[in-house]
């Protein structure tokens, strides 16, 4: 094989090395071990936002027959409604969402004593609960606060039910009436 | 104009090359000698000098479209790695005001449930 024929090749090989470290590294720019996100029945591995309100969450996993996990840092929110843009509008007010979810098949699957963990951190005084609902099909808190630089709100919904179980954390500059403009629905608080 | 001069005797230096390029007989036996050694002797060895190789005109467009080529793949995948984390955080968007909604629904009924009153 002729000097300059194997040079060629060479190159097309250092180029495809190339190409290939490139989506290489890439990937593990966004892969994190041991994080996955699961939407429905879909695994997609995504980059886990820091969320201390809602650390430790993940034992409620056990025994849930369905789990959600939700994490746009602001980065990821930035990406939202670029696509259509359906989601624009509201995608930039949000700064950022976080949210799990379990869903068990029968009640009884966790404890409300665990639950009650989360919603003692909405009383240190920093947080302002406009809807508190206790009934017998479940709780509901809803709080919310600014942020530590002033610039935004927090909004953080807590939802137990025998079967089911939610916590929602968002941060921006949406209010409770965008989120629920988002579907049609009436305003939940005047 | 030509002026005919009478012919002058040779010069000193004339002379003595005159004498050192006389023809010389060569002592005896001395072709038999050449021609002895020039059968036994080897044969000398040309030194080649390889000159460098010279590469086709082509080689450097052809290195120059490769590295092109490279950085075209690499910019490709790389579009197509930001349509899909574009593609995912719109999916997780969604899904994520999708159960917020259902929260609040949920929510809005047990305070009606409650007898508060609540919406437009």
């Amino acid at each position: 094989m002729r000097m300059t024929t194997k040079i060629a090749i060479a190159m097309v090989m250092a180029a495809s090395l190339m190409a290939n470290a490139q989506q290489t590294a890439v990937r593990q720019a966004v892969l994190l071990p041991g994080v996955e996100m699961q939407t429905g029945a879909s695994l997609v591995p995504v980059q886990q936002v820091k969320d201390d309100l809602f650390a430790g969450t993940e034992k409620f996993a056990a025994g849930a027959s369905e789990v959600n996990e939700i994490n746009l840092d602001p980065k990821m929110m930035g990406m939202v409604g670029k696509t259509d843009g359906k989601d624009g509008d509201l995608a930039k007010k949000m700064r950022t969402m976080v949210i799990r979810t379990y869903k068990y098949d029968k009640p009884g699957m966790y404890k409300m004593e665990d639950v009650e963990v989360y919603r003692k951190k909405l009383d240190d005084g920093s947080w302002s609960c406009s809807i508190r609902v206790r009934d017998k099909d479940g709780t509901t808190d809803i709080c919310s606060r600014q942020t530590a630089d002033h610039k935004g709100s927090e909004m953080v919904i807590i939802a137990a039910e025998p079967k089911e179980l939610t916590f929602i954390h968002m941060s921006g500059n949406m209010s409770l009436n965008d989120l629920q403009k988002m579907n049609g629905m009436g305003r939940l608080t005047h | 104009m030509s002026v005919n001069q009478p012919e002058e005797p040779f010069t000193k230096f004339e002379r003595e090359l005159t004498q050192a390029l006389r023809a010389v007989d060569p002592p005896d036996g001395f072709a038999e000698r050449v021609m002895a050694r020039a059968q036994t002797s080897e044969q000398p060895r040309a030194k080649v000098i390889a000159m460098p190789r010279r590469l086709p005109s082509w080689t450097s467009g052809a290195i120059a479209a490769a590295l092109l080529l490279g950085v075209f793949f690499g910019v490709q995948i790389h579009l197509r790695h930001q349509r899909e984390q574009a593609q995912i955080a719109q999916q997780q968007f969604e899904d994520g005001i999708r159960i917020t909604d259902q929260a609040l629904e949920r929510t809005r009924q047990q305070l009606q449930r409650a007898g508060v009153l609540v919406g437009d």
